[in-house]
């Protein structure tokens, strides 16, 4: 955009001819010269990435890292590697992003009623999103303990609680729940969705006599779909990098030890620095990179299917 | 004013409430907030009260609802097992800077890029764009890399250590911009008139000026929002400071509660492992008790998580 014009004003470097655009330039420079240089360095971080997931060596070796071709990456897709298995345990968190948009959405649906008291409501539903994992896995711990208020409530209305914080399948339980009770501030996205919807067609719907529920269908859902989008979108590479609640729920040394519920992002973790085989992790992280643009596509590509821009 | 406006919206809830179909929906609506409020509160609740209460009472069946006794012997046994007060100290400094940092980069940065001609702007806009689309874990290991060695080369060039086991590799990468709050702020200061700077330049102000006095003023509520989402993000932060700070007394909050269950896997443990999680979520829940409204207001208006 800017390099027609200062072409017409006379070639590359007609703006240091005039004072104003020089000062304009070259203030311009230096105000992104931070961002350039956190690009720079982001892309040559990416680039030793790359680099180093060929390679084999250890954190505490003054030897410089051996070259090994693809056997970091060959030593992660056997069908037996512990990356695989928390590859496809992470997808678990992956299936769960459209159950977290459906309650993000109700609940917005509620946040949008026209009653009194909404306000608090909204702070209310936020309050997930600003409490740190380590908080939420420790209240979480006790809340589905033996003793805790989860299994009373069960036990009050008849149901002979599971083993929560003991079993592997339970544990996950648990955590899937602490997602969906984390999913409400989602509920703020949807909502800025909701309030964009034009009145007209509210006013329209009413005219023609259509009640609570083909509204709900027929205008409110496919004129959120854009929005439903970029949540899933959003959703999708973020479930896929799930990590501080897995690490506070399940690593060595926190409370509920358990490899079986490590994610792709813990496991990555654990190859870097507990096991110390740098090489290991950063092939891990260029798969899991790989991973999530694969999957980024795809939704774009799926996104023609059902995604309404133009509704008249 | 105020009085008419209760008046009125009394009157219009009155008369919504005569019809018997409103009078279900209203029900049914409060009903269902009121369930949502209620599991959405709760931990909150059982956090603050378990905190307090003694360890036989902590272990009673039924869990109390309302505590009976009061007692604060947990928390020197938090202490115990790790330095809080110091790592509360910690997260604050660490924070305050991410927060100082994020605010100057990104709004210079936005500023330049919607409003300053210059050669290269939409290409380097372009590129800041596109590693919002690359994951930051492929940057784990090369990252501590480049900060151990860079420390190493600021200790024998400066005599100063900014890379592994500072809040180098914490903080300053807070001044080098965020893509998703530069493009936040751009977008905003992409609707503020021309005429503004226009008349502004005419009486001969700088651009730093111009940036300065109207453009910062003017962002407040965009400028608010990547203020309190990157103090939240540095508060609740766990994998950088997990592998980038390692000594007990320079280490944060978050990372201080995993320290507690470490060895700490006894019976009297419990209650300190709920003071321990108190003190880590009252800091930011003070913060957010009196900032929701700027938080809240300004995602709905931008739509950033």
């Amino acid at each position: 955009m800017s390099t027609p014009a200062s072409r017409k004003r006379g070639g590359w470097f007609g703006w240091w001819r005039s004072p104003s655009r020089r000062e304009e330039v070259l203030t311009g420079w230096l105000f992104v010269l931070p961002a350039v240089i956190g690009f720079v360095l982001f892309m040559y971080l990416n680039f030793r990435g790359v680099q180093l997931s060929f390679t084999d060596w250890s954190w505490i070796s003054r030897r410089p890292p051996d070259f090994v071709g693809l056997n970091n990456y060959s030593l992660l897709l056997r069908p037996e590697s512990d990356f695989l298995k928390s590859m496809v345990r992470t997808l678990i968190y992956v299936v769960f992003v459209p159950v977290s948009i459906t309650i993000a959405f109700s609940i917005a649906l509620l946040a949008n009623q026209a009653v009194k008291g909404q306000t608090f409501f909204r702070v209310v539903c936020y309050l997930p999103a600003v409490t740190g994992a380590g908080v939420l896995v420790i209240v979480w711990t006790y809340l589905f303990s033996v003793d805790g208020p989860v299994n009373f409530v069960l036990r009050g209305i008849g149901i002979d609680p599971p083993r929560w914080t003991t079993v592997t399948e339970w544990k996950q339980v648990a955590l899937l729940l602490l997602i969906a009770w984390g999913a409400a501030p989602g509920m703020i996205i949807s909502l800025a969705g909701l309030q964009a919807i034009p009145k007209d067609y509210y006013d329209a719907a009413k005219v023609d006599g259509a009640g609570a529920w083909r509204t709900l269908v027929n205008i409110t859902i496919p004129l959120m779909t854009p929005t439903l989008f970029f949540q899933l979108v959003l959703g999708i590479i973020g479930a896929w990098q799930t990590f501080d609640i897995i690490y506070f729920w399940a690593t060595p040394g926190t409370g509920l030890q358990d490899a079986n519920l490590w994610t792709a992002s813990v496991q990555i973790y654990q190859y870097a620095f507990a096991q110390n085989r740098p090489g290991l992790g950063a092939a891990a992280a260029i798969v899991l990179g790989l991973v999530i643009l694969v999957f980024t596509v795809m939704n774009f590509v799926a996104q023609r299917r059902w995604v309404i821009y133009d509704i008249a | 004013m105020a009085v008419t406006a209760a008046t009125t919206s009394s009157r219009r809830v009155r008369s919504l409430v005569s019809s018997p179909r409103e009078r279900v929906r209203l029900f049914v609506v409060y009903g269902v907030m009121g369930i949502v409020t209620l599991i959405l509160a709760f931990p909150f609740y059982y956090l603050a009260t378990s905190a307090f209460k003694p360890t036989a009472e902590l272990f009673e069946y039924p869990p109390t609802l309302f505590p009976r006794s009061f007692t604060l012997d947990h928390f020197p046994l938090a202490f115990q097992a790790a330095p809080f007060p110091r790592m509360l100290l910690n997260t604050l400094v660490i924070c305050s800077l991410t927060v100082t940092g994020a605010a100057i980069s990104n709004s210079l940065a936005a500023f330049a890029i919607a409003r300053l001609r210059f050669p290269f702007r939409t290409l380097i806009f372009g590129c800041m764009l596109i590693t919002l689309m690359i994951p930051g874990w492929i940057s784990l290991v090369p990252g501590y890399v480049f900060w151990r060695d860079l420390g190493r080369t600021t200790l024998n060039l400066f005599g100063v250590n900014i890379g592994v086991n500072t809040i180098g590799p914490l903080v300053i990468p807070a001044f080098l911009t965020s893509a998703y709050s530069t493009f936040l702020m751009r977008q905003y200061f992409m609707t503020i008139p021309k005429e503004l700077e226009e008349a502004a330049r005419i009486d001969g102000a700088s651009y730093f000026r111009i940036y300065w006095r109207i453009f910062l003023p003017l962002s407040f509520p965009v400028l608010a929002v990547i203020c309190l989402g990157a103090f939240m993000a540095s508060w609740n932060d766990l994998l950088g400071p997990l592998i980038y700070l390692s000594k007990p007394e320079n280490q944060t909050v978050t990372v201080g509660l995993s320290y507690l269950n470490t060895q700490h896997m006894g019976v009297i443990y419990r209650g300190a492992r709920f003071s321990a999680a108190l003190m880590a979520a009252v800091p930011i829940l003070t913060l957010y008790a009196f900032t929701n409204k700027y938080l809240i207001r300004g995602i709905v208006l931008g739509g950033l998580k």
